[in-house]
């Protein structure tokens, strides 16, 4: 496995620095260093790496047992100041069943000593598009509508730090849409948004940078692609479609760019150690050959990809 | 204040919840209607002695802590079951705001149950025996009572699922065997600070220096209960205050030190 930097932003809002949680013998986070600043950040890995131990450390929700930690440039679990700029959706299904959602949402405007409650959570509520079941009581939401009141809940004091733990549970399609575009715009607005999330389709379309966690470490940061050149002992994997698979197949076999050729159900599977070079040669050598080719795709730059390496090496 | 009387008004909303409001209310009545029938069939010598001597242990004793109890540790015990607590810790908020108005309004929530039950039982007894004097006396008692309750139990709430069972043992075994026992350490009973109350304020001016002399029936009455506590709202008052505030500090202490969700 191997550790990529850049783990670090230029402008960060949150730093981490060596930080450690452990609970008893269980070691959650390991020497964790990493900084996030403006932008969706995805926080990935699998059951159990730690990603949603770090995550509360980071919104002062758990004490860091080792390392340091600030937000906007103070320690969360000592300056309570610092969450008036910022928000958290848990993962946990956190609503009082017995309020109405609007009420729900008005409530943390309160406490968040928001100039004018009602005002914020109006506009709360229409951004997650909750606008028709506000006056409804919680404990009749599905799962979606619990989801995006909490969303509004962590939205009402207009946060400059989002923290989102698996924040698209029981959402339906196009609710998935609508809040994944609110998140966009909300990136865009300049605010830090923290993902976390063990879908990987998700976290491809919602962030622009990833930090990947394996049993409580650090395994990778940065965008999926980058991460994946980092992997330079595991070859890419290529799928070229043409009229002619097993004849270019046999070609690319002569080519040192080329590791590895396969054909399944006519269609050429390749291994390569450098998309670059196989770039520059291809064409060139299709063309040489009469060959047509109808496409040309990497297999293995997608995220799911990426931490499959991550977890399993392979 | 703000957003001390928000957490207030949520946190009673959360605590007289349907269901539960109507088991304690029951609960709280019982008293009355247990002097009701011994009324009707006692002369008001009887039924005033019943009262002082008998049941004014079930109000102050029994139901009133048993109520308090549940309340209290349902303050921030209900948030933290319902993993609500991440909605109102990760505001600006001072952690001793948000464990005080969570007291607040738990005392609040157990006096306006335990404090309908104790009206209640004053109506019947001034019904029976003709006297209205005592119902200032009881319902402070029941509020002096409730606090001290709640400020124990508010912080167990916080820390365990378990904590209306560890109170429930706790006003057994304590309250019930263990300061009845030795009257060296009666005067750390919770409800025994009520009974002190009570009667500071209704046989305050017959209490002299010969404070246990059976000088008045009143005193008569309640030696028992006190065992050797002495009469005073005020001292009771200061005392349940104090708890209260070393609740709040010890609570909002664990609250900035300890993980919010485990």
């Amino acid at each position: 496995m191997t550790s990529i930097s850049p783990a670090f932003v230029d402008s960060p809002t949150i730093e981490v620095t060596e930080l450690s949680k452990w609970f008893g013998q269980k070691v959650a986070v390991s020497n964790m260093s990493c900084s996030f600043g403006p932008g969706i950040t995805g926080l990935l890995g699998p059951n159990g790496a730690g990603k949603t131990t770090l995550l509360r450390m980071m919104a002062g929700l758990s004490q860091p047992s080792r390392g340091e930690l600030t937000v906007l440039g103070t320690n969360p679990r000592r300056e309570t100041q610092v969450f008036q700029k910022v928000g958290l959706v848990p993962e946990d299904d956190a609503v009082y069943e017995f309020l109405t959602g609007r009420r729900f949402v008005e409530y943390g405007a309160e406490l968040a000593g928001v100039r004018n409650p009602s005002s914020a959570a109006e506009h709360a509520i229409t951004a997650v598009g909750m606008g028709e079941a506000a006056e409804r009581r919680i404990e009749g939401y599905s799962k979606g509508m619990r989801q995006r009141i909490k969303v509004a809940g962590a939205l009402v004091n207009d946060p400059e730090v989002l923290f989102l733990d698996e924040p698209l549970n029981g959402a339906d399609p196009v609710q998935r849409v609508r809040l994944i575009e609110l998140f966009h715009q909300l990136a865009r607005e300049g605010r830090t948004v923290i993902v976390s999330s063990h879908v990987l389709e998700e976290v491809e379309k919602m962030a622009n940078r990833v930090i990947a966690m394996v049993d409580g470490r650090l395994a990778a940061a940065g965008d999926a692609a980058a991460i994946r050149a980092a992997f330079t002992d595991i070859p890419y994997r290529v799928r070229i479609d043409s009229d002619v698979p097993r004849r270019l197949g046999s070609a690319l076999l002569e080519q040192d760019v080329i590791r590895s050729v396969e054909v399944i159900n006519d269609t050429l599977h390749i291994q390569t150690d450098d998309l670059g070079d196989l770039g520059r040669m291809l064409a060139p050598l299709a063309r040489d050959l009469d060959i047509r080719l109808t496409m040309v795709q990497p297999e293995d730059l997608s995220l799911e990809s990426v931490f499959r390496y991550l977890v399993h090496g392979r | 204040m703000r957003r001390f009387f928000a957490i207030v008004k949520v946190t009673l909303l959360q605590l007289i919840g349907r269901r539960r409001s109507i088991g304690l209310l029951v609960l709280s009545a019982v008293p009355a209607v247990i002097l009701l029938l011994v009324g009707l069939n006692s002369t008001d010598r009887e039924t005033e002695e019943f009262f002082r001597t008998g049941l004014l242990f079930i109000v102050l004793g029994v139901t009133v802590p048993i109520i308090s109890i549940i309340l209290g540790a349902g303050s921030l015990g209900d948030e933290r079951s319902a993993k609500t607590l991440s909605y109102l810790a990760l505001r600006p908020i001072r952690r001793e705001v948000i464990v005080a108005a969570k007291l607040v309004a738990a005392w609040l929530a157990s006096f306006a149950v335990a404090g309908a039950g104790a009206l209640l039982t004053a109506i019947v007894l001034g019904y029976t025996v003709g006297s209205w004097d005592e119902m200032l006396a009881i319902l402070v008692a029941t509020a002096i009572t409730a606090l001290g309750f709640v400020a124990a139990t508010q912080l167990l709430g916080y820390i365990t699922d378990r904590a209306v069972l560890i109170a429930l043992a706790y006003l057994l075994i304590w309250e019930g065997v263990v300061t009845g026992a030795a009257s060296q350490v009666a005067s750390t009973s919770i409800w025994r600070m009520g009974v002190s109350a009570y009667a500071g304020i209704v046989a305050g001016d017959h209490w002299g220096s010969d404070a246990f002399g059976l000088e008045t029936q009143v005193v008569a009455d309640l030696e028992d209960l006190l065992s050797g506590v002495l009469p005073g709202v005020w001292g009771a008052v200061l005392k349940v205050l104090g708890l209260a505030a070393v609740s709040v500090a010890v609570t909002a202490y664990l609250m900035r030190e300890r993980d919010l969700v485990a």
